[in-house]
Order: C-alpha cells, then structure tokens, then sequence
C-alpha cells in the first residue's frame, strides 16, 4: 500500500540521519519561512527542495501530486488579495454596472504569500519523502510529546491500511450491487460503508486489546529508550540552521 | 497434584452472553512437553477452550488450573509469565507500527532491560525465520508472516506453554508445512508445551502426540492419532473426515477388499502398507 | 488492483486541486497567527489528553479504541464525495460524526491526529496550521456536533434529523471558523470584514451543498450503529455538561478579544484618525475608493447574489438526494 512514499525511503544519505534532527530542521525552517517577510528566502527553500527531491529520485509525479491543492489555493489567494486587497490600483473594468479593480500591491501581496506557502509545503513534502512515519513516531515521543497523544498516533498509523482494505471490499461489493448509481443511493452506501467501518473498528479495538493484555498491557505503552543522538549529526543540523538563519536575515 | 501435568480442565463449561452454550463438561489435562490438538468443525468451541485455557474468559462453570494452581486466582501476570494464546486472526494480535516493536512489547512489559530484549527479539526473529524484517512496518508483511511474527511475540516472552488458534488457516502448502514444522522444533527442541485448535485433518497425525475430538461443545473422542482418526461414517458425524490417505486406504480395504492390517494415517505409513500388499501379492 | 484502486483514489483526491475540503493549507499563515492558534487550541487537546487518562484508567481497552476510531475518523475525511454543483470532489471533515460517537474531548484529540497524519503525507492541511486546524475542525467542529445531536435529542428530534442537523451544522461551523482564520491571516492590512465575507461569499457554492452531504452521511452513520449495534453509542461518550460549559467559555473568552481588535479596521483605527488627518492637514485627503463595497446597498447585494448562489445549489442538491427516481438501465 503506497499511500505514506515508504516505498521511497530507499538508503540513501538523508534516510540515515536521525529523525529528530530532521523534524527539528524542518520546524526550524517552517518557522523562519512563515515569519519572513520578502520574497527571496522561501523561493530559495522551494529550489532547494525540488533539488533534494531529484537527488533522493523521488518520482516527480508524487512530487507534484503534494503541491496540486496548494496550487490551487494559492491561485484563489492571490485573485483574492488582487482583486480585493490594496490601495493602488493597476486597472479597473467595468463589469455590467460593477467596477472591479486590481491592485498592483494586493498582487504583490499574494504573491508574497504564495511563495510562503510553496516554500512552507516544499519543506513538509521532502520530510515526508525522507522519514518513515513510524520514525517520525519515535521522534515525536522524545520531544516530549504527551504519551498518550503518541500511543493513539501508533494505533491510528497501525490500523489505518486494515481499514483502508476493509473500506475498498466493502466499496467494491456495494458497486457490485448497484450502490451508488445515483446521487441518493450512493450517499445511502457512503453513510452505510462509513457506519461498517466504525463498527469494524470498534470490534478490532476490542480483540487488539484482549492481545496486548495478554502480553503484559496494563494500561500504559512501554517506553522504548532512544539511542543516543550523533553529535556529528546535532552540529550538522546547527550548521544548517545558522546558514539558513543567515539568508533569512537577507530581508 | 501430578507435577508433569500442566493444565487440567475439569468439567468446565461456558455460556456466552447472547446464551450459547458454547463448551459443556469438557475434561482434559495436558502434560509437559506434550503437542495436543483439538479437532473441530468451526463453532465446535476450540477457540472458547482456548481462551479459557489462556486466562481471558473468565465466568466459566468447573476447574481449570495451571501448574496445580487455580487459574481464577491467579493474576494476569502470573498468567502471562507462562502462557500465551496465538490467536487465528494475525492483525488482531500486531498493532505496533513495526516487527520489531510488536515483538519487543511483551518483553518490555515483563520488565527486562532493553539489551535483554534487544536480545530476545532477535532470538525469536531468528526462530520463526523472519530476521531482518525487523524494521518493516507489519501491514507490509504477508499473510504467513504476520502469522509467524504473532508467535514470534510470545516466543519473545519465553512462554513454556503456547496455546494456538487455528495456525496453519489461510496458509500455502509450503506455509502450512513450515508452521508445523516450527511447532515441532519448539516441541521437541526447546521443550514447549503447544495446544493447537484446528481443522486440518491432514496435518494432524504426522505432529500431535494426542488429540481430542470436540463437536457442539462437547469432548466426543480422545486419545492418539491412530485410536481417534479411524473410521470416516463417525467423523463425518462431527463434520470431519479422515485423512485424504487414510480414506483411500480405508475404501480400498473395505469397499475393494485389499487385504490392508491397519489404517495408516500418513503418506509415509500408506507407503509401507501398500508396498507390503504388493510384495504380498507377488 | 486493490492497490491500483486506492491508489487512483488517492492520486484522485489529491488532484482534484478544486477539493473543497476545510483544512487550510501549509503557509497560509503567518508566523503570529499560526502559534496563535496553537495556543488557542492547546488548552482543549489538553482536556482532550485529560479524558483519555481518566476514560483509560476505567476501561483497559479505551486507547486502542481511541486509536482506531482515529483510524475511521480519517479515513473518512480522505473519502472523495462528489459535490453535484461544482462537479468536484472534497472531503467530509468527520468531525460531526466523532463528536457524536466521542463526545467532544475525544474528538479533538482524534481530529489532531487524523490531521497530523494528513499533513505530513497527503499534503491535506500543514504542520504550520495544524493549530488553526484543530480549532476549526477540532474544537469547533466537535462541539458543534455534539451539542447540536445532544439538543435535539433531548427535544426528542428523530434520530436521523438529529445526525443530519450535527453533521450540517459541524460543517458550516468549521466553514465558518475556517474563513475567519483565512481571513485574519491574509488580510495584512486590509479591513478584516470585508475580506471576512468575501471569503464566506467565495466558499458558499461548495459549502452549503456539503454540509448537506456531510449531514446526510453522518445520520447514516448514526442510524446504522443504532440499528445494529447500539452498545457502541452508549460505550463510547462519557461528558460532564460543566465541563463543556467551561470550555466554551473559555474558547470565546480566547478567541473573540483577539479577532475583535484585529478587526479594529471596522472602528476607524490608525489609518484613519492618524495617517489620514495628518494627509489631510498637508494638503493631501484621501480619495474616495472606486468600488466602496462598504456602504449598505452594494456589499448587500453581493451577499444576496452569493446567498441566492448557494441556496439554489443547496436546494439542486437535496432535490437530487430525495426524489425517488425510477431505476433505469436495467430493463430487460
């Protein structure tokens, strides 16, 4: 099932490096992108992207796949901020008795958010392609994430593939049967393949933990101890902050 | 109490909420380092034994101690220390992220230091021949190895005693095959005690030491292998039949009158039988 | 072709770039707003986590269930439903139906890990606005269908009528919070109202017909586990009504001081009692703009335009859900 690019996670240099150190490096540049407030610093955060993209051969279609909703939202966006947003005016038609205006500094504000947003998904779309989740799992509970947060987190990640297949048979044997040859019967079987669906959870949660405690489950996942974390790593990823904290001065 | 003896049923019964009754009066006991099945139709109360048997249905009627103790007044742990159940449906058992995880999570719970468990999951890894998978995330395994990796966990809590739920079901030929086949290095290597519900006729007589025959909740037969598994009218009654081998023999003594001595209840046994009928006939 | 299946559900979904669905995409935020609203929405994951300690410690089984209810909650809101007007596809948000089966602490917490999960690999929502998301679709959501379901059952509403109500009214809650979010968080120094409702206006073709899905999918939901299996609806919600009482309040408390004086621009802020009387008093007034959307009649009329846009594809779109038509195709 190759909804989560695990098949992507081939050895290659960026799959080796700790997955907090590569969490923390992608908080940091999320960070520095959102409060930047020019053009020049996500742009260069985009480019990088697209270039580790190509190095670690991740297919371009899923590459793209990642940017399409963005896309399209950054479209509306900047209509939005263009056409409604500003004070000078680049030009103004009239529409059967509606003037509509654009303006040349609600543009560039689009624009400006535009290339926040592309900079911002670029940054999530290569973690994405270079850290397991189940990785990003075990880093998330070294930060201290609340412990029940990460045990929901495993199960939710763990058993959503289960539902994935037991949603498309059912999908699949309600087509069958004709289920959603018009708008009325096909949300009819939407509600009733969604209300199988929980049910099913419900069951497996209950078998899933009858199996944990007979293992020993009291309550309480135990605490997997982390491996230390490379200093070589700790440095190169301070290395790289400083460097991108040094473009992002460039304001 | 016998110290050999391991487990003892005595006259348990069990009625389910919705008011099946799914076992009645059944008695049994298991010895150390026996390999028993129970032979079933499904709804015959195989998994409900089991679970009795396991700890995790309680509000039974009758007896069942483990070790000569009381399992109702024992604690889980207590329980869980000596004995696990491997339950039919794999993805009801694995619900950790990765192998390796999934099976560190028994260990980790009985309190051993992480090297330790390091250790006891590469062990088992190693015995249900699954090592190097350890990083894979479950849902990517096949059928027949989530299966061996449910066992994996429990070998992984060194377990003496493991109780199955139908583990060879769903399984290729050559995945049947190495399941018994692991089931009877932990028998006969390391000492486990293995009680086995399943309906697989076949597989049955080449690795029990003793089976029971169980129908609508009910012990009707038990015994070993060649005095339970003899004629096919009385399985058949129990939605069984024989072995595919001992059904041909048994046509061919009966129905074509081939002087044949015993019923063999596995090919290698067919083997001898027939080559002592043709030798006899030259 | 199982995996070709999902796939092409997937990839479907995905490109779909006209898909609707409520999450507001990675960047959209500014830094400021963005940890806003993760402070905002801290105290209630909180509550959430609190619940899940306390419902665990009772029942063994409870975080697995919590999990896998996680699992369905997004798996659902990843389900394409086709919106008869806009002849797209977008999301359920979920979030009526968790709200019900949960109750409202639970939600939030399921809601922020579907979402986690969905912005790290569907590219659905982001990261940055994980905490504007978990407001709109957690909080608000939740809430919404809780206490929609709850009141009308205890104003002894039919089962379907209540499931539909809180599906509806989760949607357009969360729609609702969703574009003043938007709102507060690209407007840079434009007035916030009117950027408010040129949002509202913008998703009302998509929205108001969705919430309708949304309702209908969710009394379906509700129906089905009714007939079927009602022990689920009674184990899994345990609320106190002071809690939610309390964290209401403690939402509005939050939230409406800081989009109040941040849509100061309605109350004639700097721009115009400072920087325009001192443009004034050099000899340089401000002009009157071309397209004064500000004054009664105009911004009224495009509300109703967009009004009478939306009601006409919401009615289109119950008129193709209820009527019974006969089944063609299939004659011998």
């Amino acid at each position: 099932m190759q909804l989560f690019s695990e098949h992507l996670i081939k050895d290659h240099i960026l799959s080796k490096i700790d997955a907090r150190v590569k969490i923390v490096c992608a908080l940091v540049l999320l960070g520095m992108v959102l409060s930047y407030r020019g053009y020049v610093f996500p742009l260069v955060v985009l480019f990088t992207s697209f270039i580790l993209c190509l190095v670690i051969k991740a297919p371009l279609r899923l590459v793209l796949l990642r940017f399409a909703e963005p896309l399209f939202i950054i479209a509306m966006v900047i209509l939005l901020k263009f056409l409604f947003t500003g004070q000078e005016e680049i030009f103004s038609i009239n529409l059967a008795g509606l003037k509509i205006t654009g303006h040349i500094d609600g543009l560039m504000e689009g624009l400006k958010i535009a290339g926040r947003i592309l900079g911002a998904v670029s940054i999530i779309t290569v973690l994405g392609f270079v850290t397991p989740f189940t990785e990003i799992i075990a880093g998330l509970s070294w930060f201290r994430i609340p412990k029940g947060f990460i045990e929901i987190l495993m199960f939710a990640y763990r058993y959503i593939f289960l539902l994935l297949e037991d949603a498309f048979v059912i999908y699949q044997a309600q087509k069958n049967r004709l289920g959603y040859i018009d708008m009325r019967k096909g949300l009819n079987s939407f509600g009733l393949l969604a209300g199988t669906l929980v049910i099913r959870s419900f069951d497996q949660s209950q078998k899933t933990a009858l199996a944990m405690i007979q293992r020993g489950y009291t309550g309480n996942m135990p605490g997997l101890k982390h491996s230390p974390l490379k200093m070589g790593e700790a440095a190169l990823a301070l290395l790289f902050i400083i460097f991108a904290g040094a473009i992002w001065m460039i304001q | 109490m016998d110290d050999s003896v391991r487990f003892s049923v005595k006259e348990v019964s069990y009625r389910y909420a919705d008011n099946t009754q799914a076992i009645s009066k059944i008695s049994l006991d298991v010895a150390k380092g026996e390999f028993i099945g129970f032979l079933g139709a499904n709804g015959s109360g195989k998994t409900t034994l089991l679970r009795i048997m396991d700890g995790l249905l309680k509000g039974f009627e009758g007896g069942v101690h483990l070790d000569g103790m009381d399992i109702t007044r024992l604690t889980p742990e207590q329980i869980y220390r000596k004995i696990g159940l491997v339950f039919q449906n794999p993805d009801d058992q694995l619900f950790a992220p990765t192998l390796f995880e999934d099976i560190a999570f028994g260990p980790l719970n009985m309190g051993f230091d992480i090297k330790e468990v390091e250790q006891r999951v590469m062990d088992a890894l190693k015995q249900v021949d699954l090592t190097g998978l350890e990083k894979k995330s479950v849902h990517h395994l096949s059928f027949g190895q989530r299966k061996r990796a449910c066992i994996a966990g429990l070998l992984a809590m060194g377990h003496e005693i493991l109780l199955l739920d139908e583990p060879t079901a769903g399984l290729d030929p050559m995945g049947e095959y190495k399941m018994m086949n692991l089931l009877m290095r932990l028998n006969k290597e390391n000492g486990v005690t293995i009680v086995m519900a399943t309906h697989s006729v076949d597989l049955v007589p080449l690795f029990l030491d003793r089976l029971y025959i169980l129908s609508k909740g009910r012990i009707v037969r038990g015994g070993k292998p060649e005095d339970v598994l003899t004629t096919p009218q009385e399985l058949a009654n129990v939605k069984l039949r024989l072995p595919q081998i001992a059904e041909l023999i048994y046509r061919l003594k009966h129905e074509d009158n081939l002087p044949f001595e015993k019923i063999p209840l596995t090919i290698g046994e067919a083997r001898r039988e027939i080559i002592k009928i043709a030798a006899g006939s030259n | 072709m199982k995996k070709i299946f999902v796939f092409t559900l997937f990839v479907w979904l995905i490109s779909s770039g006209n898909a609707y669905a409520m999450h507001i995409s990675e960047g959209i935020l500014p830094f400021n707003w963005a940890v806003l609203w993760f402070l905002v929405a801290a105290p209630f994951v909180a509550w959430g986590l609190h619940e899940l300690k306390r419902l665990s410690a009772v029942d063994i089984s409870f975080k697995p269930l919590v999990g896998l209810m996680a699992a369905v909650v997004f798996i659902i809101s990843c389900m394409p439903v086709p919106v008869p007007t806009a002849g797209t596809c977008s999301h359920p948000c979920g979030t009526g139906i968790s709200g019900i089966l949960v109750g409202p602490a639970i939600s939030i917490l399921i809601t922020a890990v579907a979402l986690l999960i969905q912005a790290l690999f569907l590219a659905h929502g982001g990261l940055s606005t994980w905490g504007a998301d978990i407001v709109s679709m957690g909080v608000v959501g939740s809430f919404a269908g809780y206490l929609t379901f709850k009141g009308l059952r205890a104003l002894k509403a039919n089962l379907w009528i209540a499931g539909f109500m809180a599906g509806l009214l989760a949607d357009w809650a969360t729609y609702t919070t969703t574009s003043i979010e938007l709102a507060l968080g690209i407007r840079g120094d434009s007035p916030f109202m009117p950027l408010f409702y040129k949002i509202l206006i913008a998703f009302i073709p998509t929205q108001l017909p969705l919430g309708i899905l949304e309702g209908a999918m969710t009394a379906g939901i509700v129906v089905l586990l009714y007939k079927k299996r009602p022990d689920l609806l009674v184990k899994m919600r345990v609320i106190k009504p002071q809690q939610i009482a309390a964290l209401v309040i403690t939402f509005l408390l939050l939230v409406l001081p800081a989009s109040y004086t941040s849509a100061s621009g309605e109350w004639g802020g700097v721009d115009e009692s400072v920087v325009e009387k001192y443009a004034e008093e050099h000899g340089r007034p401000a002009r009157a703009p071309i397209v004064n959307t500000d004054q009664g009649d105009l911004l009224l009329f495009v509300f109703l335009l967009g009004g009478a846009v939306g009601g006409f594809a919401a009615g289109y779109c119950w008129r193709r859900l209820m009527e019974q038509k006969p089944c063609r195709g299939l004659k011998p």
